[in-house]
């Protein structure tokens, strides 16, 4: 972990892809920016979301390592944390996870793993005083109640190179016809509705909670 | 701070050659090795914040440009060497002083709250210079250089109950005029 203090990437030039990224909102007016980030890098990645994004949120696939890979993938970020902004508390925060990949008749599976993420965001939450490092929703589950279903479409997207217009966009725009029908477009569409509408409603308790403390965003 | 360090043999007998062939003891020869490597390290630190430096400059004034042309704000001074000192500057400084007070620069920030921080007599210090009272230095940055051209950078300047509160619009756009208040980056810059 102490990998973080050597890493090439200073805080200064994290702080300017904040700037830059403010920039592009400014121009295109822009909501919300999302940063993809591949999870392989931990070490790169980390530094820029600690300093750059104000929240973030993960994705955990169906899989047998997937609530070992949140836990420590929340590890990594609040060792990030302590290294990259000591003097200050409360700017970074998590708002969820979000579970991916399962079929839609799998309650019992979803609501296990569910469960079992939730154990492990306990577990971390208890071994380390994180105090007011990283910001925890309180009031409601820190994994998404929205399931991103096992779609074929997105199956497709993964395996898409990244062209001029993101294959995504073409989807959901209806640009692009082919790939199983109208109807799974549509199921995908409604699916990613779902989950912006929750994904908007925790930003927006956040931000009602740190206002009524007086707590900087 | 000194600190031995044994150079590996062959690098030490490579250095040697080297040494013997310019007719410099090889000690020498590896001072003026790391200060060529520093010398090269400190020009690459100083073109990247010029051009951080300038970048920002040039953002704020055609910005302020935009809106004094689309009626956006009224200001009487329209040079632009008289605009960025006696406008931009200013708020480059008051971004700089809040994001090191705060972390980033929040979506609202009360004068009432800024007061309490430890931090700002150093900060003030820091990007501005020695100052009697600096909260009333905020407030008069705050009402009487940046309210002017609050519209153009989507910042809202409001009086409260004896407290002032100021909100952005875009925090993370504005973070990006950070370097124009940077004391320090200034005086690098202008060497």
């Amino acid at each position: 972990m102490k990998i973080l203090e050597y890493t090439n990437i200073r805080p200064a030039s994290a702080r300017d892809a904040r700037g830059k990224l403010g920039e592009l909102a400014e121009r295109y007016g822009f909501q919300y920016v999302i940063l993809d980030l591949p999870p392989q890098m931990y070490h790169l990645v980390n530094p820029i979301v600690t300093v750059s994004a104000d929240y973030f949120i993960t994705p955990a696939v169906k899989g047998a390592f997937s609530d070992i890979a949140v836990k420590y993938m929340l590890e990594t970020f609040y060792e990030s944390i302590r290294t990259f902004r000591k003097e200050y508390s409360g700017l970074n925060y998590f708002l969820g996870v979000v579970l991916m990949r399962f079929h839609s008749n799998e309650t019992i599976n979803i609501a296990r793993v569910k469960e079992r993420i939730e154990r492990k965001i306990r577990e971390f939450l208890n071994n380390i005083d994180i105090g007011e490092s990283l910001v925890f929703p309180q009031n409601y589950s820190p994994v998404f109640n929205t399931v991103i279903y096992y779609n074929s479409l997105l199956t497709k997207l993964r395996g898409s190179l990244i062209g001029r217009v993101p294959y995504i966009i073409k989807v959901l725009t209806g640009y692009f016809k082919g790939g199983g029908g109208e109807e799974i477009r549509k199921k995908l569409i409604s699916n990613i509705n779902e989950l912006t509408e929750e994904l908007e409603n925790r930003v927006m308790k956040f931000v009602s909670s740190s206002e009524s403390t007086g707590k900087a965003l | 701070m000194s600190q031995v360090v044994n150079l590996p043999e062959r690098l030490y007998k490579s250095i040697e050659k080297v040494a013997l062939i310019k007719g410099v003891t090889p000690e020498e020869l590896v001072i003026s090795i790391l200060n060529l490597v520093i010398e090269h390290i400190a020009a690459d630190i100083d073109a990247y914040y010029t051009r951080i430096y300038s970048r920002a400059e040039s953002e704020a004034l055609n910005r302020l440009k935009k809106a004094i042309k689309e009626k956006e704000i009224n200001l009487k001074t329209k040079s632009p060497e008289k605009l960025l000192k006696k406008y931009i500057y200013p708020l480059g400084r008051l971004l700089t002083i809040l994001s090191e007070a705060y972390g980033k620069i929040p979506f609202e920030v009360r004068i009432s709250d800024l007061k309490n921080k430890e931090k700002l007599p150093y900060l003030v210090y820091k990007h501005v210079g020695r100052v009697k009272d600096p909260v009333s230095l905020i407030e008069k940055y705050i009402l009487e250089r940046v309210r002017p051209i609050a519209p153009a950078f989507g910042i809202k300047i409001e009086e409260k109950d004896n407290d002032i509160v100021v909100s952005f619009n875009n925090p993370a756009y504005l973070e990006s005029l950070v370097p124009l208040g940077s004391r320090v980056l200034r005086r690098r810059v202008r060497k």
